[in-house]
């Protein structure tokens, strides 16, 4: 079973892919994804103050009318319904273009990396990811239901470092970026360096190529529009 | 064994720093305007909003529908009872004045027209009192009688004119016309044409007493 090499792929992660390689199963840390960001989402939904956010969401230089007829279409029950499907068909979106990308990097780079493996090296390589969740929920216990959604992540660039106000350019890019992307990378190069036999640097580069093309284009358009 | 120590505080410096960002960092500051403290003069005013409406309001409006071409009176000024106020564009009226007034010219000409043909059937009837009146019936006497009386009484004038019409309805009815057009053309001509009787009749018909 692939319980062992959830704990492993931190410490050991060449051993955990090794493990994996002949039956690359993506199901479990896909499964343990979707729980804990659920969970804390309907928690999140559940404990926050509706009229501070209601208040907060919206820029200030909104209309009052629309202000109100948002609210109206916004309700509590509404956001977590939306908020759950996205997960639930944004994370498996998400998996099924990197393992895309993984399979079409391995066709130009002549190694052999089936769908299904790029898919399981994704789901596998997002564990780190994991580590926020205790760290979501310490804020959402400490901030007495005033929080927005994009400030719950502590591991994020915006929390650490940046600290941008709402509704600013950068808040968006600051908030995706997280520490513990660096971490999926590294794990993401060790795991197709495993799979494949290629060289390190090979490896990270088609590890690094998707952060390195999405946030770049995304700084370059922000850059670009301000 | 090592590895995994590595890994535990890896991850332990991920969940750490963040905590100490959130706890370790000093409060928001907030911006807040600064002012000497002096002696100023404090003035009993309220400084309020409001909005100022007419004690009494009269709606205007003019008794017929039409643009607005001038307006002789600005918002507060003092009017009088039949004073002008505005004044509508009267193009519009004008047109159809204009219109009324050519109809009407048409239908004085028809009224024209409508009395001269007035008078010529009023003539025509004078004219038609003086002739005598054939009878209804068709047997060979009574439509010779009919002959001779219209023979006599026509007017010279008259009976010429039917002779140059016959002569006309005569050459026509040889020629190549339809015979349709020759007979509606001379409908009214056809009696004389067809029944003027026989030479040889005359002096019986001649015999006959006058018509009364």
């Amino acid at each position: 079973m692939a319980f062992a090499q959830l704990t492993q792929v931190f410490y050991e992660p060449s051993a955990a892919f090794a493990a994996l390689k002949e039956r690359p199963r993506a199901w479990l840390p896909l499964l343990l994804l979707y729980v804990s960001s659920i969970g804390i989402l309907v928690w999140y939904f559940q404990t926050v103050d509706w009229d501070w956010m209601m208040s907060n969401t919206f820029p200030p230089d909104m209309p009052a009318e629309q202000r109100e007829a948002a609210g109206k279409t916004m309700t509590r029950g509404v956001m977590m319904g939306m908020g759950v499907a996205g997960i639930v068909v944004g994370t498996l979106f998400i998996y099924c273009l990197l393992g895309l990308y993984y399979w079409l990097a391995g066709k130009l780079a002549s190694m052999d990396l089936s769908f299904k493996s790029g898919f399981s090296l994704a789901a596998w390589a997002s564990l780190p990811g994991l580590i926020g969740v205790p760290l979501m929920a310490l804020q959402i216990i400490t901030s007495k239901g005033q929080l927005a959604l994009e400030q719950a992540d502590m591991l994020s660039l915006n929390f650490l470092l940046v600290h941008a106000a709402p509704h600013t350019p950068w808040v968006g890019i600051a908030s995706a970026l997280k520490l513990t992307d660096i971490w999926v990378v590294l794990l993401a190069a060790i795991g197709l360096r495993t799979w494949t036999g290629k060289s390190t640097t090979t490896c990270a580069i088609i590890a690094a190529l998707p952060y390195v093309v999405i946030y770049g284009c995304w700084t370059a358009w922000i850059l670009f529009k301000n | 064994m090592k590895r995994k120590l590595i890994a535990l505080a890896v991850v332990a410096a991920m969940i750490g720093i963040p905590v100490a960002v959130k706890f370790g960092s000093s409060p928001p500051k907030v911006e807040a305007e600064l002012a000497k403290v002096e002696n100023k003069a404090i003035y009993p005013a309220v400084l309020a909003s409001g909005s100022l409406v007419f004690r009494q309001e009269v709606q205007l409006s003019p008794e017929v529908i039409g643009k607005v071409s001038e307006v002789l009176v600005k918002e507060g000024d003092k009017i009088e009872k039949g004073q002008v106020v505005l004044r509508l564009d009267p193009s519009t009226y004008k047109a159809d004045v204009a219109q009324q007034e050519a109809a009407v010219r048409n239908a004085a000409v028809s009224v024209d027209r409508a009395q001269i043909d007035l008078d010529n059937q009023q003539r025509k009837l004078e004219r038609s009192r003086h002739w005598p009146r054939p009878s209804s019936s068709t047997s060979p006497v009574s439509m010779m009688r009919n002959w001779q009386l219209t023979w006599r009484w026509w007017p010279c004038a008259a009976r010429a004119k039917a002779a140059s019409k016959r002569w006309r309805c005569w050459r026509w009815r040889r020629s190549a016309w339809p015979r349709l057009r020759c007979g509606r053309r001379f409908r009214v001509l056809r009696p004389a044409c067809r029944s003027r009787p026989a030479k040889r009749l005359w002096p019986a018909l001649r015999a006959l007493p006058a018509p009364a």
